[in-house]
């Protein structure tokens, strides 16, 4: 590299400066000083993009709608649940089950279809942690002959559920479909994980008494936010999430 | 990474211009280094520029080589050793500034979306080590762009066996601390842990998605070819010497590549470059193409190379040495082997500091250095009565041992003693495998019969590989694991031999003349 040019430019002709500079005893610093600008170049972008900012206002929409942009809607793979885990659990998850009051984090909010006897019925939307209550209010309140004592107002709503206002001659409301197997029980309501009692958790398929200590000790130290924080709690693996995931959640 | 370059065996001091190239490299790794440990960013940047600045200043034609000669040498070594501590520590900085490793030790759930910036890797128990080049973080209410690199261990199952470079996800997980994250980022700092996939998409990006897409497709397409017309063994292991893609290769056979020392033909290198350059330029040759013609040919099969094996970093080590020896041959100069890799390890440290901490950077960057400098004496030093092109080609093998076993085990300790037998044998054989597995991958998405063709072409090859590994794998002390200070052994053991050999053919280990210029150690033909 630093064997002297094997030939040399006359010195004299059109571009003969830069080329007698490029060809001549300075050819090897100005090659390595341009690489050297470059690399600070490449440095500076690298700084530039890696530097944390802002997208933009950070609103719920904001938050639900880029990453969705970003990734069109494909079903999400389920990680490490494995072939255990319950079909009837992965259908139910299946597009905006992830989004649910928990993982709710994605906007914050519920889609609730309110139908029967209410006076507006359609698709709502409520803040996470809203009750039937509220989701009859804003279906625009009950109907005439609204049989508000076949409801539970008191309930949590989780989204993508439908609630039903039944009349004096309409039969009690069928079970979601995700709880046909409990034979025609109530489906359960969901358990607040920040609120439920050990005894209340113990009942949670796969989670005995030490893994409901487990839950409240560690809610004690840092009170869930998220249905998927459960993962953070030791004993509770990919497969044991899935089939709590949709029992519980979080206000 | 400079273990090779700046250990060279100098066969004569005045006949060899490569010493420069090598202290160039020498000092930006330094820089590097030196950057990586002490990452005052503005400092370095702040120097570099200086530096920079009067480079270009005195770089004036008025001032003549001679009596400045060494001043200028000095001036160009210290800006490389400047603009790579610059380079380096800018990154340092970036990766330290990083949202997720600011996250590190708080509760709460992240939201990430990021692409899987390289080939996943598959763990023991079925899982698959995933880096992901974030580029949005949702934390504490609020989602930020950002640009950082974060591991993942995603379980088996869910269409994860088919992740590939490119592909994005939106994961929700907790953050933690990567114990063996490096300071440039180029192993994670951060480890994303209970992580829940909540979308998955496609590569996107106009040139960038485009690339990987079709390079999905032409990988997918040559594997489907490659099962349809081999066994399975063979057709991982075909797909595996040509693409470097290891997904179809059985873990049995994995292992028994790793005990015979092998492994490296899994993993796309130089030595694939060579192989297709080789062919291509001689059909070109053939064809009656002029000397431009054949660099620019060379070139574009170097970037479909580059594309179709994802620019791993030992085939963009190679890639860019390729480029700067078919510049040389382009401009008349000739090529320079020890040059050009010299200059490949300046431009790619500078441009991505990060390589070296790139374990298959350092090893491909030692073993073609083992190629260049020893290769020829070692060529030199075998029995005469092998024929010469045998020789060469041992002499090769044998020189890029004698540097990546020693650097091998240093890094991580494993030495196979089989590897040196199964080396010899197995490498001839490798090249067929790996032309062939290229022009399968490259004919199976328009003319799958060609591609048929080229896999059966091959089959002989790989029943010989393949035999060579069980054989040597079943070698006694085929595999032996070192530990400690053992570690160090094989490079005392290698540089005893070369100061014995130094001694006994005083006064220098090479020939007195220097290399021949047309000897193959000028080629692109190296590992």
């Amino acid at each position: 590299m630093s064997q002297p040019p094997p030939f040399v430019l006359p010195p004299d002709g059109p571009g003969s400066r830069v080329r007698a500079l490029l060809a001549g005893a300075g050819r090897q610093r100005v090659a390595v000083a341009l690489l050297a600008l470059g690399a600070l170049l490449a440095a500076g972008v690298v700084w530039a993009r890696a530097t944390p900012h802002l997208a933009g206002p950070a609103t719920g929409q904001d938050a639900a709608g880029s990453p969705a942009q970003t990734l069109p809607r494909v079903a999400p793979a389920g990680p490490g649940g494995g072939p255990g885990a319950s079909a009837a659990g992965a259908g139910g998850s299946a597009g905006a089950g992830t989004a649910g009051p928990g993982a709710g984090g994605a906007d914050g909010r519920v889609a609730v279809h309110v139908a029967g006897r209410v006076r507006r019925p359609g698709l709502v939307r409520l803040p996470a942690g809203s009750r039937v209550q509220d989701a009859i209010r804003a279906a625009g309140g009950s109907a005439a002959g609204a049989d508000l004592d076949a409801v539970n107002l008191a309930r949590r709503l989780t989204d993508g559920e439908q609630v039903f206002v039944p009349g004096p001659g309409d039969p009690p409301p069928p079970p979601p479909p995700g709880a046909a197997a409990d034979a025609g029980a109530a489906p359960p309501a969901p358990l607040d994980l920040n609120t439920a009692t050990l005894e209340q958790l113990d009942t949670l398929p796969g989670v005995g008494e030490v893994t409901a200590g487990r839950i409240i000790a560690y809610r004690s130290a840092h009170p869930f936010t998220a249905v998927d924080e459960l993962l953070e709690v030791p004993g509770i693996g990919q497969r044991r999430f899935e089939q709590l995931k949709d029992l519980v959640t979080v206000a | 990474m400079t273990r090779g370059p700046s250990r060279p065996t100098r066969p004569d001091h005045d006949a060899d211009p490569d010493g420069d190239g090598v202290t160039l490299a020498v000092a930006t790794a330094t820089g590097v280094a030196l950057g990586t440990r002490f990452p005052a960013a503005a400092g370095w940047v702040v120097a570099a520029g200086c530096l920079a600045a009067t480079c270009l200043w005195t770089a004036r034609p008025l001032r003549r080589r001679g009596g400045s000669g060494v001043a200028a040498g000095l001036l160009v070594l210290g800006l490389l050793l400047v603009a790579g501590g610059a380079a380096a520590s800018v990154r340092a900085t970036a990766v330290r500034g990083g949202a997720l490793v600011g996250w590190v030790g708080r509760p709460g759930r992240v939201e990430v979306v990021g692409a899987v910036a390289e080939e996943p890797r598959r763990l023991r128990y079925g899982g698959r080590w995933v880096v992901l080049t974030v580029d949005r973080v949702r934390l504490g209410g609020r989602t930020r762009r950002t640009r950082e690199r974060a591991g993942v261990v995603l379980g088996r199952g869910g269409g994860v066996d088919r992740l590939g470079v490119g592909d994005r996800l939106r994961v929700r997980a907790s953050v933690a601390r990567a114990r063996w994250g490096d300071a440039l980022g180029r192993r994670p700092p951060v480890v994303l842990r209970h992580p829940v996939i909540e979308e998955r998409a496609p590569p996107r990006g106009a040139v960038g998605g485009a690339a990987l897409r079709a390079s999905e497709a032409v990988r997918d397409a040559a594997r489907r070819r490659a099962l349809a017309s081999l066994a399975p063994e063979r057709a991982g292991l075909l797909v595996g010497m040509a693409l470097g893609d290891t997904s179809l290769l059985p873990a049995a056979l994995e292992g028994e590549f790793r005990a015979a020392g092998l492994t490296h033909l899994m993993a796309v290198s130089g030595a694939n470059l060579a192989v297709v350059l080789a062919a291509g330029l001689w059909l070109a040759g053939v064809a009656g193409t002029g000397r431009r013609a054949l660099a620019a040919v060379g070139v574009a099969l170097v970037a479909l190379l580059v594309v179709v094996t994802r620019w791993e970093p030992s085939v963009l080590r190679a890639g860019v040495m390729a480029g700067v020896v078919l510049g040389g041959v382009a401009s008349g100069r000739g090529p320079g082997g020890r040059r050009a890799l010299c200059l490949a390890v300046v431009v790619l440290l500078l441009a991505d500091p990060a390589l070296a901490g790139a374990l298959g950077f350092q090893l491909s960057v030692a073993a073609t250095a083992g190629v260049l400098w020893l290769g020829p004496a070692a060529a030199r030093a075998l029995p005469p009565w092998i024929p010469e092109r045998a020789r060469g080609a041992a002499g090769m093998t044998l020189g890029a041992q004698a540097v990546a076993v020693p650097a091998l085990a240093l890094a991580l300790g494993p030495v196979s003693l089989a590897g040196l037998p199964a080396n010899l044998l197995g490498l001839p054989l490798a090249g067929g495998p790996m032309l062939l597995g290229v022009v399968a991958a490259a004919t199976a998405p328009v003319a799958p019969w060609v591609a048929d063709l080229a896999c059966r072409l091959a089959e002989p090859f790989l029943l010989a590989l393949i035999a060579v590994a069980r054989w040597a794998a079943g070698l006694p002390g085929g595999s032996v694991t070192l530990a400690g200070p053992a570690r160090a052994g094989p490079a005392a053991v290698v540089l005893v031999a070369l100061a014995v050999a130094r001694w006994r053919r005083s006064p220098y280990l090479a020939c007195p003349a220097g290399p021949p210029p047309d000897f193959r150690e000028d080629g692109p033909s190296t590992r």
